[in-house]
């Protein structure tokens, strides 16, 4: 009977221990799902770190940058686009990118603008048309067009593009699964003890397991501070990474407080149902 | 009594389970996931170790300048005593990557720039650059300075042979003199000769001057070395 017993606890703290890598794991899922797997996420970060405005500087000064190589006044860049053009830019990139689409800027607005800005500039300075050498033009353009492209790009996107979306439509399912594990694993327990009590109890052992496990998450990353060390060569980019990392944190943060309360109720109850039994 | 003094105790060990347990799951996660998956990722945060640097970022666009001008007369006259003169390499400070190390002056072109190592965007929207491929003034090998045509190269275009090219450093002056220009497409190869065994110097710039738009020429003027401290190792 004593034997029995002690299986039956051995086999509930294993179950405990299931359900906080089940917990962990979909929280972590969930986290990940409605932030770096989130356009809206991501725009609300670029809002918030003064992306477009980076983005609009860092553009026009590599344009200006090409135009002491092509003849062009360094005020000309101001005239190709403004920060609206630049969002609807990378509003049309992220909803290609998330949707899976494709992961490759479309230069062809941008193309049509500097062309129009570059024939606006022509007849201001009253330069003959006929001197300016198409191909010369042409490589211009390109060149103008490369340039924003690059910037527009989100540094690393292309390159795991092949795992984010398979992940995109992964985390789903693990989400579904784990919740669907966590009360198998709830309603085995409950079927092993005949006491409410002790039913609670393993059930906050494992949500405070998860609970902590989540949590190192962003101490890790706040005490690190590797967010601040990236190596990206764009202000942009750079703010943008740092921006969406604590914004990830801050979510994880969220995420350990909402398995706090939840292992704070089943404690309660468990004192509730213990007191009970007394 | 004793049924009270066993409920109290069991209370007690379960206290302690609700802070122990969890600290043990918690470690455990950690430790199968490194377990299962670290040998498997140990590529991918390789490479995302590589992204990473140990101080923060410096987005500043100046540039760091390390010239400081010697008196105009130092070497600067042309003729044996200026060519025979010697520095020792230990007392030269090589410049890094974009740092700005001298001025660059051709007073019949009206060309009077910074002089930079590197000809990237920063240089080359300050001054001109010496491609980083190349040597700076002194190692008796070639010079190969680029910058903008329409900006502070625009002068070349009045570049003639005999006209002087002054390069001024904080270990040295140096004189060359222009010996031809010449029109290469900016894919000729042959235009310099980045192997080659005595001092030159060689300018360029885009091709045809003011001329609106990415050309594909390339505006070359040579000029062989005169005078300056020769740098020995």
């Amino acid at each position: 009977m004593r034997g029995n017993s002690v299986i039956k606890r051995v086999l509930t703290v294993v179950l405990a221990f299931f359900l906080s890598i089940v917990i962990f794991v979909m929280s972590v899922c969930v986290v990940a799902k409605a932030t770096v797997f989130n356009k809206s996420f991501i725009i609300n970060c670029m809002d918030k770190c003064g992306y477009f405005s980076d983005l609009d500087h860092e553009i026009k000064q590599s344009l200006t940058d090409l135009g002491y190589a092509s003849g062009l006044d360094e005020g000309f860049s101001e005239s190709v686009f403004d920060e609206v053009f630049l969002k609807e830019q990378t509003d049309k990139y992220l909803d290609a990118y998330y949707s899976g689409e494709s992961t490759v800027v479309d230069t062809v607005d941008f193309e049509q603008k500097f062309s129009a800005a570059l024939d606006n500039y022509i007849s201001d300075k009253n330069i003959d048309p006929d001197t300016v050498n198409s191909n010369s033009r042409y490589v211009l353009t390109k060149n103008a067009a490369e340039i924003f492209k690059n910037n527009i790009k989100i540094p690393m996107f292309t390159t795991i593009a092949n795992y984010f979306y398979k992940a995109q439509f992964g985390l789903t399912v693990i989400i579904i699964s784990s919740a669907v594990l966590t009360v198998l694993i709830a309603v085995t327990m409950l079927l092993l003890n005949k006491w409410r009590h002790r039913f609670y109890r393993n059930l906050s052992y494992g949500s405070l397991g998860a609970t902590l496990a989540v949590l190192i998450i962003p101490v890790a990353g706040y005490i690190s501070g590797f967010a601040s060390k990236v190596n990206f060569t764009q202000r942009s980019a750079y703010n943008l990474f740092v921006t969406t990392v604590n914004q990830c944190q801050a979510g994880f943060l969220l995420a350990a407080a909402v398995l706090v309360i939840i292992s704070l109720i089943l404690i309660l109850l468990y004192r509730r149902s213990y007191n009970k039994v007394k | 009594m004793q049924e009270h003094t066993t409920k109290k105790h069991r209370h007690k060990g379960g206290g302690k389970n609700f802070l122990i347990l969890p600290l043990v799951f918690c470690g455990l996660i950690y430790g199968l996931a490194a377990l299962i998956f670290y040998p498997a990722l140990s590529p991918f945060f390789s490479s995302v170790e590589m992204m990473f640097s140990d101080g923060d970022k410096d987005f500043s666009t100046a540039y760091e300048n390390i010239f400081v001008p010697l008196p105009e007369d130092t070497s600067l006259e042309s003729g044996e005593n200026g060519s025979d003169q010697q520095i020792d390499a230990s007392d030269v400070q090589y410049p890094n990557y974009g740092v700005c190390f001298g001025q660059l002056t051709i007073e019949d072109c009206g060309v009077h720039a910074k002089l930079f190592y590197g000809d990237g965007n920063v240089p080359l929207r300050n001054g001109v650059g010496i491609y980083n491929g190349s040597f700076i003034p002194g190692y008796g090998k070639t010079v190969l300075v680029a910058g903008h045509n329409n900006t502070f190269f625009n002068g070349l275009k009045y570049a003639q042979p005999g006209q002087e090219v002054k390069i001024s450093t904080s270990y040295g002056n140096y004189v060359y003199q222009i010996t031809s220009a010449e029109v290469k497409k900016a894919s000729d190869n042959t235009a310099f000769d980045l192997g080659a065994q005595e001092e030159n110097l060689v300018m360029y710039t885009c091709y045809p001057f003011d001329e609106l738009g990415l050309t594909e020429q390339r505006y070359f003027v040579y000029a062989k070395y005169v005078s300056g401290p020769k740098i020995i190792r």
